[in-house]
């Protein structure tokens, strides 16, 4: 085991591997950083690069841009409230406020620092439960999936805001909207309103980009605001950033190893991850209603649940060839074009190589990071461009974003619907991030529901051990909340 | 007299003058060879997203395309709504120029519109094939650590075998009509939302089997993960491994019948099609074109590197397997009634 | 909070969306109308609730998560004048396609509504689309959707 880590981590470092290493870390950054392109439409992009390569450099090249895709997409959802993907939007829930506020090194970096910390965690995690992934695989079913999403609406409690009630009519407007779509029982287009368009459901890129950035690019124009006032010294934080996340390391770490474990079951998605992380964040926080003004906490964790999933992501789609996402899916091609075929057995026989695939996701987050931090501080100063120029050309950048993944008429009327739906969800008080969240967590809880019930042709599936132990877990999350401001009240009267 | 001479001769001058430029001066249609393209923008549609098989074949195959015909540019458009079936419209309704062109899961293609599916605007048989891309066998794979290894174990399973399924995509469909062909009782656990989740749910039990393409399944077949029961199609590869049950299971000739139909359909699972109506002369200049394209070494290596594999079939070949394929199921009465059966209601 | 004629219009737009959303449901078969069913009914308590009740709960002190509070005072007007120039954006994008509507757009946005240079006005257009034209159309060989107009 020890040789195969060693020679894993060695063959890495071939110049030619390195070279790749870096020219995919770079260009991944630089998809990722551009405001919709997700994750897997960037490694689509870069398929014709890495056919003319050999199979071994395609999978490096290709994995170093893939670890870091998450990377920049932070850049932009922290600076414009623009998320590159839908796993980058509870970075700008914390981060964009912090970029008003002239703290966007700062933001930026501990952004950066914790996505780091989150990928290598993931790459080792990725090493240390090869032997335990596949029996992992074998207990979580459908049942456990819909389970850990039921989970997972606890963290709606924590972000409900000022007006409770507002906020649970939006997770339902979420959940509503989450139904259009084929239904998975017995795929039947359901309100598509006679269009084939709405088949696939109203799709997450777009909506994510209306609801909040041509929202946000809507009141800075009404308001005749930039970004940021000139005058804060902007950039000059940035180590103060790195600082603050390696204080609370023991909150990435936590994270980091929430996301890994999610990263492994597949088809949960990246957005999932990232919620739970940000909602466990502001649960265990000294100071929860700082959330969303501008707690880098936040940031921290949302960004290192991002990038902590993808080694328990990789380890699934070699173990099985079940590729756990899209991206997983292209890169899975390429596995099988080398010869690598996932099998058990394949985790067993080429360890080095697999442990060369987690020393590459490792590295090239370090080095993403190294981008971010430096470049941080020149790319935190593009907030500070005056209102005119900035707006305009992020209103027109966030709608090509929505826009350009599957280029449709579709998609760019749904991108200015959810501008207008944002701006009026913010001017009413009503919770976008529960109205994300539901709409996130809808299918993936619908799907799960309906395929446990088909499997056990009921509701039998309530009774497996893991779905019991979970459904425990679930309830305890959601009266977490509601428990501790009970013993924060009593505790304060008590004092009294 | 020399008044009226002159006017005859002018006459005539000016008539053959006429004619001559009529004959010199090319109508497209007259002089058609590859420059016709030149200059010109071709659409390559694609019904599902990007990074996927279809996707990747399209975008291995462009720079082929424009070097054997002069286009300016081949734009790959990925259309993935409604399962494929809008860029299957629009590739209906587009102008027969040979600008447009589209790779097909032919089967799907075939099947909703034996269906009728609701929306659907185009004929299968109408559109101008140009070239197969690859036939895809498919294999109705089970758990190995099941007691399901044969048609015939499946016959005496004395419950509903359980199929795992996306929706009502071409897989499923092929799932449910090689168990109907030996009258085997099914029901569908769908909702899943990929070929990799299908698999699991076979290996981890919580479906008794699912079909899906060869190359897709072999990964898993060959590392003992599942067991295959039966292969419809034409195979390339040693058949020695899995069963071919027809003969022992005496299944009727009507069902027969209607697996050879649904085999011939996936002997062209991967096909390209241009606009219906193009004239002769475009589409036997776009097949030439697609045929240097496909035999080309360089586009046969780079399809090797991508673990994608080709089995051209020119286009006169592809087009006549299609319309004989709508043909044979139309004039199958049981298969079209297991295909509204399965369709029925939903859309 | 913005005026409360507004504020109550959309408390009763979420009563409805719940209440036809439910009602259309009914047009599928029972398996796949029950999600939404459910949802849409715990949609409209919630929504009623929130008509009926409207200041149950409120929490001054919690944190606004994704949204921040509207710069009081914006005006009707002003918001107005907004959309006006978003549908516009939107049209020139349908028509003339996501690179020519932009450009076109930021031109008039950039001279009419900041109020900009003629200088900035004509070159920023140019410049931006320029870049994503490089971007998609080159470096990606994606073409982004052309407009109605031409294709």
């Amino acid at each position: 085991m020890i040789e195969a880590w060693v020679s894993g981590f060695t063959s890495v470092f071939a110049p030619s591997a390195l070279f790749l290493l870096l020219i995919g870390t770079g260009i991944g950054y630089a998809i990722g950083f551009i405001p919709g392109l997700a994750g897997a439409f960037a490694l689509a992009m870069l398929i014709p690069f890495a056919i003319s390569m050999e199979s071994a450099h395609a999978v490096v090249f290709l994995l170093a841009a893939h670890a870091v895709v998450m990377t920049g997409g932070s850049l932009s959802a922290i600076l414009f409230n623009a998320p590159g993907t839908g796993a980058n939007v509870p970075a700008s829930w914390d981060g964009y406020p912090m970029t008003r506020m002239g703290q966007g090194g700062r933001a930026i970096a501990a952004a950066a620092t914790a996505s780091a910390i989150g990928g290598v965690v993931s790459g080792f995690v990725l090493m240390g439960l090869i032997p335990v992934v596949r029996a992992i695989l074998l207990a979580f079913g459908p049942p456990e999936f819909f389970m850990l999403s039921v989970m997972a609406y606890s963290f709606v409690a924590s972000v409900t805001g000022r007006y409770p009630f507002k906020a649970l009519a939006a997770v339902f407007f979420g959940l509503l909207l989450s139904t259009i779509g084929t239904d998975p029982a017995l795929a039947i287009p359901r309100f598509t309103f006679g269009t084939f368009y709405l088949w696939e459901g109203v799709d997450l890129i777009p909506l994510v980009m209306g609801l909040f950035a041509v929202s946000e690019m809507i009141k800075l124009a009404i308001s005749k605001k930039g970004i940021v006032s000139g005058g804060v010294q902007i950039g000059r934080d940035v180590f103060q950033g790195v600082k603050e996340t390696f204080q609370k390391w023991f909150l990435v770490l936590r994270c980091s190893g929430i996301a890994s474990v999610i990263g492994i079951i597949p088809g949960l998605g990246a957005e999932l991850a990232t919620f739970m992380c940000y909602g466990h964040a502001l649960q265990s926080s000294k100071t929860p209603e700082k959330f969303g003004k501008g707690a880098i906490e936040g940031v921290i964790g949302a960004e290192a649940g991002n990038n902590g999933k993808e080694g328990g992501s990789l380890l699934t789609t070699l173990a099985f060839g079940v590729p756990g996402s899209s991206s997983m899916a292209i890169l899975l091609g390429f596995f099988i074009t080398m010869g690598i075929i996932p099998s058990p057995e394949m985790l067993k026989e080429h360890l080095p190589l697999i442990f060369s695939m987690a020393w590459v996701i490792i590295i090239a987050n370090v080095l993403g990071a190294c981008i971010s931090i430096f470049a941080g501080r020149y790319m935190a100063k593009i907030s500070a461009i005056r209102a005119p120029l900035l707006v305009s050309v992020l209103l027109v950048v966030t709608v090509i974003g929505g826009a350009a993944s599957n280029n449709n008429l579709g998609d760019i009327g749904t991108t200015f619907l959810f501008g207008f739906i944002g701006y009026q969800m913010d001017k009413f008080g009503y919770s976008k991030a529960a109205f994300i969240v539901g709409f996130v967590l809808g299918k993936i809880t619908e799907k799960n529901l309906f395929i446990s019930i088909q499997i056990y042709q009921g509701a039998g599936f309530l009774l497996r051990p893991l779905t019991i132990i979970l459904a425990i877990i679930a309830i305890a999350a959601f009266a977490w909340p509601i428990i501790s401001q009970k013993m924060k009240k009593n505790r304060e009267n008590n004092e009294k | 007299m020399m008044h009226r001479k002159k006017l005859v001769f002018t006459f005539l001058a000016v008539f053959m003058l006429g004619s001559t430029l009529g004959i010199i001066i090319p109508k497209d249609a007259a002089a058609l060879d590859e420059s016709y393209f030149k200059g010109k923008k071709m659409t390559f549609l694609v019904p599902f997203k990007p990074g996927g098989g279809f996707d990747t074949y399209a975008r291995l195959l462009s720079p082929y395309i424009k070097k054997y015909l002069p286009v300016r540019n081949v734009i790959v458009k990925n259309e993935p709504a409604g399962g494929g079936l809008a860029a299957m419209n629009r590739l209906a309704r587009s102008k027969p120029d040979g600008r447009t062109v589209m790779i097909i899961q032919t089967g799907a293609a075939v099947i909703n519109e034996l269906a009728e599916v609701k929306g659907i605007r185009y004929q299968s048989g109408k559109f101008t094939w140009l070239a197969r891309v690859t036939s895809s066998p498919n294999v109705l794979v089970s758990n190995p650590k099941s007691t399901l290894k044969t048609m015939g174990d499946l016959q005496s399973l004395n419950r509903e075998v359980a199929i795992a399924s996306i929706g009502r995509d071409f897989s499923t469909i092929t799932a449910i009509l090689m168990l109907k062909a030996f009258d085997i009782p099914y029901r569908t656990v769908m909702g899943y939302s990929g070929s990799g989740e299908q698999i699991m749910a076979v290996i981890r039990g919580d479906a008794d089997v699912c079909a899906l393409s060869i190359s897709t399944l072999k990964p898993s077949i060959d590392a003992g993960e599942l067991h295959g029961i039966m292969v419809l199609g034409k195979m390339e590869t040693d058949m020695s491994k899995f069963s071919e049950e027809a003969d022992r299971l005496n299944i009727s000739e009507k069902n027969r019948t209607m697996l050879g139909s649904l085999a011939g359909i996936l002997d062209i699972y991967r096909s390209i099609a241009a606009s219906p109506g193009l004239s002769p002369e475009l589409a036997r200049i776009m097949r030439t074109a697609f045929e240097k394209a496909f035999t080309d070494p360089d586009f046969l290596a780079s399809a090797k590197k991508s673990n994608r594999p080709v089995h051209y079939l020119n286009g006169e070949e592809t087009q006549r397997l299609v319309e004989t394929a709508v043909e044979n199921f139309k004039n199958d009465a049981s298969f079209m009634k297991m295909v509204k059966d399965i369709f029925g209601g939903a859309y | 909070m913005k005026s409360n004629l507004a504020d109550w219009i959309i408390r009763i737009s979420f009563v409805l969306l719940f209440a036809a959303f439910g009602a259309f449901s009914f047009y599928y078969p029972p398996k796949t109308r029950i999600i939404p069913l459910i949802v849409c009914i715990c949609g409209l308590a919630t929504a009623l609730v929130d008509c009926i009740m409207p200041k149950k709960g409120i929490n001054a002190n919690a944190q606004d998560i994704g949204g921040e509070d509207i710069v009081a005072g914006l005006g009707f007007l002003e918001e107005f004048k907004a959309w006006l120039w978003l549908a516009l954006f939107f049209g020139l994008v349908v028509l003339g396609g996501l690179i020519y509507g932009s450009v076109i757009f930021l031109f008039f946005f950039l001279k009419w509504f900041w109020k900009e240079k003629w200088s900035v006005a004509l070159s920023l257009p140019l410049v931006t689309g320029g870049c994503i034209y490089l971007l998609f159309h080159i470096a990606f060989q994606m073409e982004l959707f052309g407009g109605l107009l031409f294709e």
